[in-house]
């Protein structure tokens, strides 16, 4: 069986169609689920950052109040670029980004096999197939949260990284953390993939030349971003401080929120700073130790930066997932697959319902979600430990995997 | 590390764990075994715990009642006008527009909300001369009880009660008098309509008491309280505790779940095991059965039980009885929050005694594991190699379990339109025979296959339970037990070739563990009011009149995991068992 780029894309765009005329409620019922949207990626408050802004006319006027009333939390940019687009075309514009993703998926496959032999295997169409009818990106696409925008950037970045294209990679992964801040962090992963695949072999140079572009660029960013906003910085604080504070203090999927809550109101600076050390302290570590393998070691940083989060939703999981099948080809090294897969089957089917128990009916109390919160983090940690473990099986093996070899973890 | 080390060196080198994994089927057995001991023992001394008020503004009984009989002959007259109603074949209409007017002399603010299916409902107001209005305390009163008698006792009871809680300026809650024609939809009708589209509202209803007086007598026996809500919800512990205290300390005698008088007093082993079995199936079959009225507060934050006056003759007089209400009103009014104190989740084993979720939820939580358990035995103890999760035999299985739901949803669709209990018993016998009819097993229908599916089939299962348990834990327990006949179940090659004691054997296990056939034969054995085919019925009119789930739970949850169990005991074309341990690339 072989699917092509335009299969796929059809895949995709035809699941999507089908549910929204199938379903021509669920975009909202999903944007209103705690799974999928948060106060800073949901469609909802994108909406009311257009409306808001546009009012009765047909641009977005940035006066100075606009980004103070703690409604926006969208840069400028996003919402300059969407208020062109009638919010009727929103739906397509969503499945559009979605197919973008679908075929960069498939140009990362095709370099990742011309460029190392150990994706050799894996079937062009895979990654992408696994993020057409997941039916976490079906749903997130849905329910038209922005963190597609985010993930697009994302898979650019790489692309462009695995390509060996500088000033590209740059411009994409300052976007990306342009328009959530912490995917930033995966420039250290890029570095080295970048120095693996640059036809330029001198790597200080490289490394340099890709932090001074990604510096660059988000200066270009966000001061075009403070020009748009009528000369005023207010927009930093409702993008940037809004996660790295975690102001909006409302239950998402994450791990962050239940220690914001007022009865813990003298340790928040305290739960402040531990959570986004926490989120920080494993990036460079794992870039600097995977540094043959940032490929893998990106996937791993991605996994970690949507663990550790103030503000996941479904729609990042869906997304890396499809990255997961990169891992196919040293899937034997990994010892808890159908336990962590269960474990996240389990946390997403129950959280739903213990957040009916909460917020529904009121039997339960806020400890029964962030319970199934934390049986969320315990599979994503799961996996990625399993994946890491992997990542050192493949390196101590010499690259060929062999599976007769049983070594102890601890 | 070290210690660790050792001990993961020394598992390896015993073999422990292939040992273990070629021991599943009895170890989950075993922990079938162990979660229906667990739940056994909780009646025994030591496990259960006694019930308190755990929240002190509640104060029940602590302020004198004052509804006595100077109330007497008001009730009294209130009841003789009412029994005219009734001898004189007034319509509903007319009783109400007449009851209306007699709400309206002392003050009450009334309305009738009308509605084309479920019959017009009258409700009043009583406003608080304290507090801001924003709560109110409901007291509901059926023209016809569950049962279909006519209740008089209580409507002149609820009249004389308003009348008499209107001359009183205490009340920091609005009290709001209803009087629906049943406990059934027209109740359930009139709460989704205040929470809805009611112009004349008191706020939000923090405490609902629903009392059934179906006779003309002055006297009763004893008092009936029931507790058990829709799709598994129950009252605050609190309310129900202080209803029963207050009703003890009236001096009456309290049954839960309807139990007879003379088991009332009954103490020991085997009442709390009789009364907790009995909440349990009261639990399950909530709305499925004849409701008494608290049933159609769920859903809407609203704590609510019914007091149901049993026995015509007794020294208890109908005052005493409506100091009950009288009191548990003073103490829900005393509230300064939504009852949040107690528990939300418990078993009664006797008036005074109860369990939290933490006793009786690992017991659940086992069945889930045991189903688990059984699904990883299905994908490790195979004669084709060692396991690989990923593979196209999941995903044909993956499909598969996919059209069994779509399948079973529209099944549950259509019974829903067309109520036929009779057909849906035969069609499902008919699924059960299918694995005896089948002699040449399709191409695509390998064995390894139908080990795949039992895997599904299992994991299905054990997700419907653990979803259950939380919210409806009487419901995941039955259907956790009920369906465990299917785990029995043997793939039709597996050792034993075609064996006819093993698919006489297969067939026993699929139809007693065929949802609509066991449901049909438990309902049948434990409750005497669901006789023969009435369960399907029930569970029609829950979902329709109540909007309960049971019917879609059973369709959705339950019969998927059969279907593929059955599917997987079709016969299949045989693959060579020779280790064909094709690595993953």
């Amino acid at each position: 069986m072989e699917f092509t780029s335009v299969t796929i894309c059809a895949i995709c765009a035809t699941i999507r169609l089908l549910g929204l005329w199938a379903f021509p409620s669920i975009g909202n019922l999903l944007d209103k689920s705690v799974e999928f949207s948060t106060p800073v990626t949901s469609y909802r408050s994108l909406k009311e950052a257009l409306v808001l802004g546009m009012g009765s006319s047909n641009t977005i006027t940035f006066n100075n109040g606009y980004y103070d009333g703690g409604v926006v939390h969208h840069p400028p940019l996003l919402l300059q670029a969407l208020q062109g687009i009638p919010i009727a075309y929103h739906d397509y514009l969503f499945i559009l980004f979605d197919c973008l993703i679908l075929l960069q998926f498939v140009k990362l496959t095709e370099q990742v096999k011309r460029q190392n032999k150990m994706f050799i295997n894996i079937p062009t169409w895979l990654p992408a197939l696994v993020y057409a009818i997941n039916p976490l990106s079906l749903m997130s696409c849905l329910s038209k949260s922005s963190v597609i925008f985010t993930n697009w950037c994302i898979i650019n970045a790489v692309v462009q990284a695995i390509n060996g294209n500088i000033p590209i990679t740059a411009m994409f992964i300052s976007l990306s953390g342009y328009l959530s801040l912490y995917p930033i962090l995966l420039i250290f992963p890029l570095i080295n993939l970048i120095n693996l695949n640059s036809s330029n072999p001198q790597k200080v140079n490289n490394t340099i030349r890709l932090i001074l572009y990604t510096i660059y660029y988000c200066g270009f960013l966000i001061f075009i971003s403070y020009k748009i906003n009528g000369n005023n910085w207010n927009f930093l604080r409702a993008n940037y401080m809004v996660l790295l504070n975690f102001e909006i203090v409302t239950p998402n999927l994450g791990i962050w929120w239940y220690f914001f809550i007022e009865m813990f109101t003298e340790f928040i600076p305290f739960f402040k700073g531990t959570f986004g050390l926490f989120l920080l302290s494993f990036v460079i570590p794992l870039a600097i130790r995977f540094c043959a393998q940032p490929f893998c070691a990106s996937i791993t940083i991605l996994g970690w930066l949507i663990l550790t989060k103030p503000y996941p939703v479904l729609g990042d999981y869906g997304f890396w997932f499809s990255f997961l099948a990169y891992f196919v080809p040293i899937a034997g090294y990994m010892r808890y697959k159908v336990f962590s897969m269960l474990l996240f089957i389990h946390g997403i089917m129950l959280s739903p319902i213990f957040y009916h128990l909460w917020i529904g009916s009121g039997s339960g109390n806020s400890n029964f979600f962030y319970a199934v919160s934390l049986v969320n983090a315990l599979a994503i940690g799961t996996i990625l430990s399993d994946l890491i473990w992997a990542m050192l099986r493949h390196e101590y093996d010499g690259e060929t995997p062999n599976y007769e070899i049983k070594l102890a973890q601890v | 590390m070290g210690l660790l080390t050792n001990l993961h060196r020394k598992v390896i080198a015993m073999g422990l764990v292939p040992k273990f994994l070629k021991q599943l089927p009895k170890v989950a057995k075993l922990l079938m075994l162990i979660s229906l001991i667990m739940i056994a023992i909780i009646p025994m001394d030591g496990q259960y715990r006694r019930t308190y008020i755990s929240e002190n503004a509640l104060m029940p009984s602590q302020a004198y009642s004052y509804f006595r009989e100077s109330e007497w002959n008001i009730v009294r007259g209130y009841r003789s006008q009412i029994e005219e109603f009734f001898k004189n074949n007034v319509t509903a209409q007319e009783r109400n527009l007449e009851v209306e007017s007699w709400l309206q002399d002392f003050g009450i603010k009334t309305s009738i909300y009308h509605n084309e299916v479920h019959q017009d409902t009258l409700y009043g107001i009583l406003h608080t001369p304290r507090g801001d209005g924003t709560e109110a305390i409901v007291l509901s009163i059926p023209w016809y009880n569950g049962d279909g008698e006519f209740n008089v006792g209580g409507a002149a009871l609820g009249i004389g009660l308003l009348r008499y809680f209107s001359r009183w300026p205490v009340w920091s809650k609005n009290i709001i008098i209803v009087f629906s024609e049943n406990p059934r939809d027209s109740l359930r009708a009139w709460v989704e309509a205040y929470h809805t589209s009611l112009d004349l509202t008191g706020g939000s209803i923090e405490a609902a008491i629903n009392i059934d007086y179906a006779s003309n007598s002055d006297f009763l026996d004893y008092v009936e309280i029931y507790y058990d809500g829709l799709n598994g919800e129950l009252p605050n512990l609190d309310l129900l505790n202080v209803a029963i205290k207050i009703t003890q300390h009236e001096g009456m005698k309290v049954s839960l779940n309807g139990q007879p008088k003379d088991t009332i007093d009954d103490n020991g082993y085997f009442p709390r095991l009789r009364t907790m079995l009995l909440g349990i199936r009261d639990s399950t079959f909530a709305g499925v059965k004849k409701t008494h009225g608290n049933e159609a507060f769920s859903g809407w934050r609203i704590q609510a039980v019914t007091l149901k006056a049993c026995g015509d003759e007794g020294n208890i007089d109908i005052t005493t009885f409506g100091r009950v209400p009288e009191a548990i009103f003073r103490a829900v009014n005393n509230l300064l929050e939504k009852f949040h104190q107690s528990f939300f989740f418990y078993l009664i084993l006797a008036p005074k005694n109860f369990v939290s979720i933490s006793s009786y939820l690992p017991s659940a939580v086992i069945i889930s594991v045991v189903y688990a358990t059984f699904s990883l035995d299905a994908l490790v103890n195979t004669p084709f190699g060692s396991p690989i999760f990923f593979n196209k035999e999941s995903l044909v299985s993956l499909v598969i379990l996919s059209i069994t739901l779509v399948a079973s949803y529209l099944l549950s669709q259509l019974f829903i339109y067309a109520t036929k209990p009779e057909l849906l018993i035969g069609f499902n016998i008919l699924l059960t025979l299918i694995p005896f009819l089948i002699k040449k097993p399709l191409s695509f229908f390998i064995e390894p296959l139908t080990y795949r599916i039992r895997v599904f089939g299992y994991l299905y299962m054990s997700l419907a339970l653990t979803s259950l348990l939380v919210i409806n834990f009487p419901l995941a327990f039955m259907m956790g037990i009920l369906s465990f006949p299917m785990t029995l179940v043997q793939t039709e090659q597996s050792k034993v070739l075609s064996n006819k004691s093993t698919a006489l054997k297969n067939m026993l296990c699929i139809t007693l563990s065929n949802p609509f056939i066991s449901i049909l034969i438990i309902s049948n054995i434990v409750d005497s009011e669901l006789q023969y085919l009435d369960v399907f019925y029930g569970l029609i009119s829950a979902w329709k009149d109540l909007s309960c789930w049971t019917w879609f739970v059973i369709c959705i949850g339950w019969f998927p995991a059969w279907l593929l169990i059955t599917m997987s005991t079709v016969r299949s074309s045989r693959v060579n068992t020779v280790n064909t341990s094709k690595k993953q690339q």
